[in-house]
């Protein structure tokens, strides 16, 4: 038997792209995203009690064209995670499983998490 | 029927020695405790952040010389390791079937999650008292 070879379930290319799997899939990417944005945060407070100008240098990387787009791909990435999440709560108490509320709720959670990352923006102004 | 009220598996199950392997309830609920710490201390950090006038490290640690800050960010750098940890675990159960690279990433990413707090815990008790 050729394990190794066999398609693996759940055969993600047979389906056509759908609010509720690519939300589901985002969710997950947003949390890798973000563990690795933790690392990066842990890295710089470490550097701001033990290494000022090194702790500086980070904070300048991020007012560059590349570190603040990708500085607020996180802040996104956290918005969304979170709101997704919420979303997940009420799943998880049994609330909002009829396909028009997860379609709502899914629509409201990229409303929200916008929203969310356009206020970061507004205040950091 | 199970008598037992706090076992929802069937007998037969529990002979066969089908279904929990009763540590993944504990996962999920740890899980969702994180999420819930992580809510409010996530929005406190990123919208503190957002609002300094001047943001360089003098400010920052300046921030975090309040023990209401600090503690804030603390709770937010553990609960965040933790709540990575569990999704990276979950994330590897599903995409990596090689038992013994399973293995060793689920380790690293343990590991990972111990130095990050024991750093995060180094950096703000030493900005603290230091």
């Amino acid at each position: 038997m050729n394990k190794s070879q066999r398609p693996l379930s759940p055969h993600l290319q047979v389906y056509k792209p759908q609010l509720t799997s690519m939300m589901s899939i985002v969710h997950r990417i947003t949390g890798l995203f973000l563990s690795f944005g933790l690392v990066v945060f842990v890295y710089w407070l470490y550097r701001l009690a033990t290494d000022v100008l090194i702790a500086n240098e980070v904070m300048d990387f991020f007012q560059t064209g590349l570190g603040c787009t990708l500085l607020y791909v996180w802040v996104f990435a956290f918005a969304y995670h979170l709101c997704n999440g919420i979303r997940h709560f009420f799943w998880d108490v049994g609330k909002g499983y009829s396909l028009p509320v997860v379609y709502r709720s899914g629509y409201l959670v990229i409303l929200s998490a916008a929203v969310l990352t356009a206020l970061v923006y507004f205040l950091s102004r | 029927m199970n008598q037992q009220t706090n076992n929802y598996q069937s007998d037969m199950a529990k002979v066969k020695g089908l279904g929990s392997s009763k540590s993944g309830f504990g996962h999920w609920w740890m899980q969702r405790m994180s999420a819930i710490v992580l809510i409010p201390c996530g929005l406190y950090v990123l919208f503190s952040l957002a609002a300094f006038d001047v943001l360089n490290a003098q400010a920052v640690i300046n921030w975090l010389t309040q023990p209401v800050n600090a503690a804030v960010t603390l709770l937010f750098v553990l609960a965040g390791s933790y709540h990575g940890a569990l999704g990276i675990q979950v994330v590897l159960e599903d995409y990596v079937h090689n038992h013994a690279v399973n293995l060793t990433l689920r380790i690293l990413t343990q590991l990972l999650m111990i130095v990050m707090m024991l750093a995060s815990i180094y950096a703000l008790a030493t900005i603290l008292f230091g």
